[in-house]
C-alpha cells in the first residue's frame, strides 16, 4: 500500500467494533448503512430507494444512519421526514457514533449507501471491504462500487437487491475497491 | 464464456438499471419488524420528547445518568458525569443540569423536547448574574415564603415522625446488640482457640517450607550446572551442523557445476560431429565429380577385373577394399563375386584393417585394393600384406593398384597423407610376406598396379 | 537463482506445528536451487499471537527468516465473534448459496483479522516487493497472512498450500471467494483436495505432500510388556478421550500396555496399562514405534499426520480414526493397518493388532513402509516440489 493522506476512519480496520450492535444486526434480511447527508434532495431520495426496497423486496430490511458532522438543522429535518413516513420502525439513527459503532455499522451492511460526497467513510468501507452504492456523488471513485448518474431511487434498491444475490459481483467489487485503496484510495468523479 | 471484470460489471449495471425499471410493478412484501434491539433499552434513541417530571424523579448519579440518556442518547462517561455530580453537590438545580445538557452542542444536534424545562432553566441561569441575579432571588424566595413556611411544617411533622420511628429502631437495635455481644464472647474464645491451632500449623508449615527451599535450592543448582553442561553441548553440536551443512551446500554446488560440464562437452561432441559430417558431404561431392572426369577409369577395371578373372574361377569370392562402388560391377562383368567388408558397429571398425580382421583365415578366393590412400590409413603395407595371405585361401589372386580412385580422392580432400608409393616396393613387399607370382598389370592410363599369388601352403 | 518467498503464520525452532512444520521443510527443500525467504510474524503462541520475536530478518539454519510485528493479541472481541460464528452462523453457511448470508463478508474478513496473527507491516512488504519474488508460497488457508496477504500477490506466482480440513472456520465463504483465484495450488492428500471441492467447490492444484525426513529403520525399544502407542498431544481434541476409553474396554489389557508420549493437556489418570513417558526425543520416539504392538491415531482432525506416516516407516501397523478422510485414505491405499467407525470396533481393531502373529506383522509393516518410501521420500517431494514452484517462478502456471 502506498502511503497516502490518513483518512479519518484509517484506523478502523485495526480497532474492535462494537460487539453489541454487531450481534443486534446479524440478520438474514438487508441492512443498509447511509451516511446523512446534510442536503434535503439527497436525504429524500435515500428514505424513497429505502422505502421501495422495503416495499418491494425486502419487507424486513433494516436502515441503519450515521449522522458524522451533520448540522442540527439537518438532522432535524430528516428526523421531520422520517416522522412523516412509515417505517420509521426501520430505521436507526447513529448520531455522531464513535468508531467502533461506525465500523460495526459497516460490518453489518450489505452496502454502504451514499448520495453525497463522504471521502473518509468510502475508504473505510473500501478498507473493510463493504460494497459501496453511490448516486454521483462528489469525489467518489468509481473503482470502489456502483456508481450511478441519476439520482434514482429505484436504482439504488436495485443495486443493494443485486449485490445481495450476487456473490461474484460482490468479489469483483471487493477486488476492486482493494486495489484502489492500496493504490492510495485518491478519489475521482466518475459514474455508470 | 470468459469475461474480464470490467465486461461482468457493465453486464450487472446494465441487469441491474432493467431491474430497477420493473421494481414498481413488484407486489408489495408484507412488512416484517426488525430484530428488536438488545442494547441499552433505557436509551430509546428515537424518542425525542420528555417531561421535567419524568427526568427529575431520579436523584444523584441515576440522575445524571438519565439526563445523559435521554438528552445525548448515549452513556456519560467518568469524567462527565464528575462534573455534573459535582455541580449537583455546589448547589446547582436539576433543571440546570439539564438545561447544560440540552443547549450543548451536542444536545442541540439531537435536538430532544422537554417541556416545561426552558423557564426553569433560564431562571436558574438568571440567578447566576452577580447582583441581579441576587436581588432576583431574593425577591422570588420572598415571594414564595408563604408556600416555604407551609413546606417547613409539613417538614417539622415528617422529621418528627422521623425520629420516632428512629427511637424505636434504636431500641430494638440496642436489644439485638446486647444479644449480639453475649454471642461474640463465646466466639471469641473459640476463635481464640482457632487462633493458636492456626499458629501451629503455620509453625509446622513453615518447618516445611525451610526444608522445600533448601531442596529447591540444590535442585535449582545441579539444574543450573546441568543447563550449561547441555547448552555446551548444543553449542557444539550446532557448531559440527553448520559445518555439515556447509559441505553438504558445496557438494550440491560441486555436483550442479559438473552437470553443466557434462552438458557443455555434449554440446562440443554434437558440434565437432555435425562438422565432420559436414566435411564428409562436401568431399563426397568433390570426388564424385573427379571420378566423373576421369575417362580411362572403366578401361582400366575392366582390364584389371579381366586379369583377375584369368586367374580365379567364375563365381569365385574377391573381397573389395578401398575401391569405388563401381568396381565390384567389372568383377561382376567377369563373373566374379565381389564382397563388402562386413557391416561395423562404429566408425573406427569401418576401416579396411578392420574390415579385413573380421574374415577368417583362408576364407576368400581373391581381394582387390585399388586406392592405397585409403587402405593404409592406420598400418603398413608389411602388416596388410601379412593379414592379405592370412584371409586369401591357398591359390587365390591378390590385385593391388594405385589408381584415382574416389576414396582416395576423399581422403586426399580431408588432409590426411597420402603414402607415398613405389610400385615395385610393394612388389618387394609382396613378395617378402610370401605372395608369388607377383606381377605388374599397370593400366593404359599409366596407373600401376600387381597381381599376386597366394602360395600353396 | 530466482527469489522465492514463503509466507507461514509462525517459523521458530521452539514452533511445534503442523503447518509450521510444513513450511519450514518447504522452505529447506526449496533452498538448494532458489534463493529462499521464510516471511512470518514475531508470534510463538498461536492462540495470543503475543509478540514474543524481534521483527526483521535472522537466519536460520542459512535460511533467512523475515518476520514481522503482529498488531495486536487475540482478544474478548474475537471470542464474542467466535461464539456467534459458531453458534448463530454455523447451520447458515453449511447451507449457503451466492445470496448473503448473517454474516457479510466484511464481517468474516473481522473474523479472520481478529482471529489474527494480524501483521499489516508484512501485509505493506508483500504490496512493495512482491515483484521481487519469482514466486510466493502462502502456507495454511485459515490465517490473516495468508488470506490478506495473498491478495497482494498476482496469482500467476502465488502458490497456495491450504492444508485444509473439514472445520468450522473452513465453511466461511470468504475463503473460497479468496481463494478461488489463487489457482496454483498444492494438497497434501487426495482427501484434502476432495474436501476444498466440497467445501470451496474447486480443486485445482497438485497433489504432492509432505517429505517423511525420518525413514531409517531404527533398534526398537523393548519393553516389559507388549504396547498400543500414540504420540502427539494429548488431549480430547486429539480423540485422546477415545483411546482411553477404547483402551478400558480391551479384554487384552491385563497383557499390553498403552503408551503415550507427548504433552498431557487433558490430564492422563493414573491406571494400570497406561504409561505416560512426557516428550520423548525424536531417536527414543522412532525406537518406540519401532517396537510397538501398533501405532494408533484416534484423531478425527489430521491433513496429513506425519507422525503416523513416520511409525509406518518403522515397519508398525497402525489403527487410525475412519472418520478423519485423510487418514482412511493412508490406510485403505497402504495396506499397513485399519480404521475404525465406532469405538466398538476400535476395540475390537486394538485386540486384533495385539494378537497379531509376526507373519501377518511383518506383511502390514512392510507394506507401510513400501507406501511411505514410495511416496514421501525426501528426494522424491524435492523433486516434485522444485518442478512445481519452478514452473510458477517460470510463469508457466500450476501443473494441474
Amino acid at each position: 500500500m502506498t502511503a497516502v493522506a490518513a483518512g479519518r476512519f484509517d484506523h478502523l480496520a485495526g480497532i474492535a467494533g462494537n460487539e453489541a450492535l454487531l450481534a443486534r444486526w446479524q440478520s438474514d434480511t438487508a441492512n443498509w448503512a447511509v451516511a446523512l447527508p446534510a442536503r434535503d434532495a439527497p436525504q429524500r431520495l435515500l428514505l424513497d430507494a429505502f422505502a421501495l426496497y422495503l416495499d418491494r423486496c425486502d419487507g424486513g430490511a433494516r436502515l441503519i444512519v450515521l449522522a458524522h458532522d451533520v448540522p442540527a438543522d439537518a438532522l432535524q429535518a430528516f428526523r421531520s421526514l422520517l416522522a412523516r413516513c412509515d417505517h420509521a420502525a426501520h430505521v436507526e439513527c447513529l448520531v455522531e457514533p464513535g468508531d467502533a459503532d461506525t465500523k460495526s455499522t459497516l460490518l453489518s451492511a450489505d452496502a454502504l449507501l451514499l448520495a453525497d460526497a463522504h471521502g473518509d467513510l468510502v475508504r473505510a468501507a473500501a478498507m473493510l471491504g463493504t460494497p459501496v452504492v453511490t448516486i454521483c456523488a462528489e469525489g467518489f471513485a468509481t473503482e470502489a462500487g456502483l456508481a450511478w448518474e441519476a439520482p434514482d431511487a429505484s436504482l439504488l434498491a436495485a443495486s443493494v437487491e443485486r449485490l445481495r444475490a450476487d456473490a461474484g459481483l460482490r468479489a469483483i467489487l471487493r477486488e476492486r475497491a482493494f486495489a484502489w485503496i492500496s493504490n492510495g484510495g485518491t478519489t475521482a468523479r466518475g459514474a455508470a | 464464456m470468459n469475461e474480464s471484470h470490467d465486461e461482468q460489471l457493465e453486464r450487472a449495471q446494465r441487469e441491474i438499471r432493467a431491474q430497477a425499471a420493473t421494481l414498481h410493478q413488484r407486489p408489495r412484501q408484507a412488512r416484517v419488524a426488525p430484530t428488536a434491539a438488545r442494547g441499552d433499552e433505557r436509551i430509546e434513541p428515537r424518542r425525542l420528547a420528555y417531561r421535567i417530571g419524568e427526568l427529575t424523579d431520579a436523584h444523584y448519579r441515576a440522575f445524571v445518568d438519565q439526563s445523559f440518556h435521554a438528552l445525548l442518547k448515549r452513556l456519560p462517561s467518568e469524567a462527565e458525569a464528575a462534573v455534573q455530580v459535582a455541580a449537583l453537590a455546589a448547589g446547582a438545580t436539576k433543571a440546570e443540569i439539564l438545561g447544560n445538557l440540552r443547549w450543548s452542542p451536542e444536545g442541540r444536534r439531537i435536538g430532544v423536547h422537554v417541556a416545561g424545562l426552558l423557564p426553569r432553566y433560564a431562571s436558574a441561569k438568571l440567578r447566576r448574574v452577580p447582583l441581579l441575579g441576587y436581588l432576583l432571588d431574593f425577591a422570588l424566595t420572598l415571594a414564595a415564603l408563604p408556600q416555604l413556611a407551609r413546606h417547613q411544617r409539613a417538614s417539622d411533622a415528617l422529621l418528627a415522625a422521623g425520629d420516632e420511628a428512629a427511637a424505636a429502631r434504636n431500641a430494638a437495635l440496642a436489644a439485638r446488640f446486647a444479644v449480639a455481644e453475649a454471642h461474640a464472647g463465646s466466639q471469641f474464645d473459640l476463635l481464640q482457640q482457632r487462633v493458636d491451632d492456626l499458629h501451629g500449623y503455620a509453625h509446622g508449615l513453615r518447618t516445611a517450607l525451610d526444608e522445600l527451599t533448601r531442596t529447591l535450592v540444590d535442585v535449582d543448582a545441579a539444574t543450573r550446572a546441568r543447563i550449561g553442561e547441555l547448552a555446551d553441548a548444543g553449542r557444539q553440536q550446532s557448531s559440527r551442523l553448520d559445518d555439515l551443512e556447509l559441505v553438504r551446500r558445496q557438494l550440491h554446488r560441486v555436483i550442479r557445476w559438473s552437470d553443466a560440464l557434462d552438458d557443455a562437452f555434449a554440446q562440443v561432441d554434437a558440434f565437432a560431429l555435425e562438422r565432420e559430417r559436414n566435411d564428409l558431404v562436401a568431399a563426397a561431392a568433390v570426388a564424385e565429380s573427379v571420378v566423373a572426369a576421369d575417362a580411362h577409369r572403366g578401361v582400366r577395371n575392366a582390364v584389371w577385373a579381366a586379369r583377375l578373372g584369368e586367374w580365379l574361377a567364375p563365381g569365385a569370392r574377391v573381397l573389395t577394399l578401398a575401391c569405388d562402388t563401381d568396381w565390384p560391377r567389372a568383377l561382376l562383368a567377369q563373373g566374379l563375386e565381389a564382397i563388402d567388408p562386413a557391416p561395423a558397429d562404429d566408425a573406427q571398425d569401418a576401416s579396411p584393417r578392420h574390415g579385413l580382421a573380421r574374415h577368417a583365415d583362408a576364407s576368400l578366393d581373391g581381394l582387390a585394393a585399388l586406392a592405397p590412400a585409403a587402405l593404409l590409413v592406420d598400418w603398413t603395407l608389411p602388416a596388410f600384406a601379412a593379414e592379405a595371405r592370412r584371409v586369401v585361401r591357398p591359390g587365390g589372386a591378390l590385385l593391388f593398384a594405385c589408381a584415382p580412385e574416389g576414396v582416395a580422392v576423399m581422403h586426399a580432400l580431408r588432409a590426411r597423407p597420402l603414402p607415398s608409393l613405389d610400385i615395385d616396393l610393394v612388389a618387394h613387399v609382396l613378395a617378402t610376406a610370401g605372395f608369388v607370382d607377383v606381377r605388374r598389370i599397370d593400366a593404359a592410363d599409366g596407373s600401376p598396379a600387381l597381381l599376386a599369388r597366394e602360395a600353396a601352403r | 537463482m530466482k527469489r522465492i518467498a514463503v509466507v507461514v503464520q509462525r517459523c521458530h525452532e521452539s514452533v511445534v506445528g503442523g503447518s509450521e512444520a510444513l513450511a519450514w521443510q518447504y522452505a529447506r527443500l526449496l533452498s538448494d536451487h532458489f534463493e529462499v525467504e521464510i516471511l512470518s510474524s514475531t508470534a510463538l503462541d498461536y492462540v495470543s499471537w503475543a509478540n514474543a520475536l524481534d521483527p526483521g530478518v535472522q537466519l536460520r539454519e542459512g535460511i533467512a527468516v523475515r518476520r514481522f510485528k503482529v498488531a495486536f493479541e487475540r482478544g474478548p472481541y474475537w471470542y464474542c465473534l467466535h461464539t456467534r460464528m459458531m453458534l448463530g452462523l454455523q447451520p447458515h453457511l453449511r447451507a449457503a448459496g451466492s445470496h448473503q448470508g448473517p454474516w457479510r463478508e466484511a464481517q468474516q474478513d473481522e473474523y479472520i483479522r481478529f482471529q489474527g496473527p494480524y501483521c499489516p507491516t508484512l501485509e505493506h512488504w508483500l504490496h512493495e516487493h512482491q515483484h521481487e519474488y519469482a514466486a510466493v508460497v502462502f502456507c495454511t488457508y485459515l490465517y490473516p497472512t495468508t488470506y490478506l496477504g495473498i491478495r497482494h500477490v498476482p496469482p500467476h506466482k502465488s502458490v497456495l498450500v491450504p492444508t485444509l480440513h473439514d472445520e468450522p472456520p473452513a465453511y466461511l465463504p470468504a475463503y473460497a471467494q479468496r481463494y478461488a483465484a489463487h489457482a496454483n495450488r498444492i494438497w497434501l492428500t487426495e482427501a484434502e483436495r476432495r474436501t476444498a471441492k466440497r467445501l470451496w467447490g474447486f480443486d485445482e492444484g497438485e497433489v504432492l505432500g509432505m517429505a517423511v525426513e525420518q525413514t531409517e529403520s531404527v533398534q526398537p525399544e523393548v519393553r516389559e510388556r507388549p504396547y498400543l502407542l500414540y504420540c502427539g498431544r494429548i488431549e480430547a481434541g486429539k480423540g485422546c478421550d477415545e483411546l482411553l476409553r477404547a483402551y478400558r474396554q480391551l479384554p487384552e489389557r491385563e497383557r499390553a500396555s498403552l503408551v503415550l508420549t507427548g504433552v498431557d493437556n487433558m490430564g492422563l489418570p493414573d491406571a494400570p496399562g497406561i504409561e505416560y513417558l512426557g516428550f520423548v526425543d525424536e531417536a527414543r520416539k522412532r525406537a518406540l514405534m519401532a517396537g510397538a504392538r501398533a501405532f494408533v491415531l484416534p484423531s478425527q482432525y489430521e491433513s496429513f499426520s506425519i507422525v503416523t506416516l513416520e511409525a509406518m516407516a518403522q515397519r508398525t501397523p497402525v489403527l487410525v480414526n475412519g472418520r478423519c478422510e485423510v487418514m482412511r485414505d493412508h490406510v485403505a491405499q497402504s495396506g499397513a493397518g485399519y480404521h475404525y467407525a465406532t469405538i466398538e470396533e476400535m476395540v475390537a481393531r486394538m485386540e486384533q493388532l495385539c494378537r497379531l502373529d509376526d507373519g501377518e506383522r511383518a506383511r502390514l509393516g512392510d507394506a507401510g513402509r513400501d507406501y511411505v518410501l514410495a511416496r514421501y521420500r525426501e528426494e522424491r517431494i524435492r523433486q516434485r516440489l522444485v518442478a512445481y514452484v519452478a514452473r510458477v517462478a517460470a510463469g508457466e502456471g500450476s501443473g494441474t
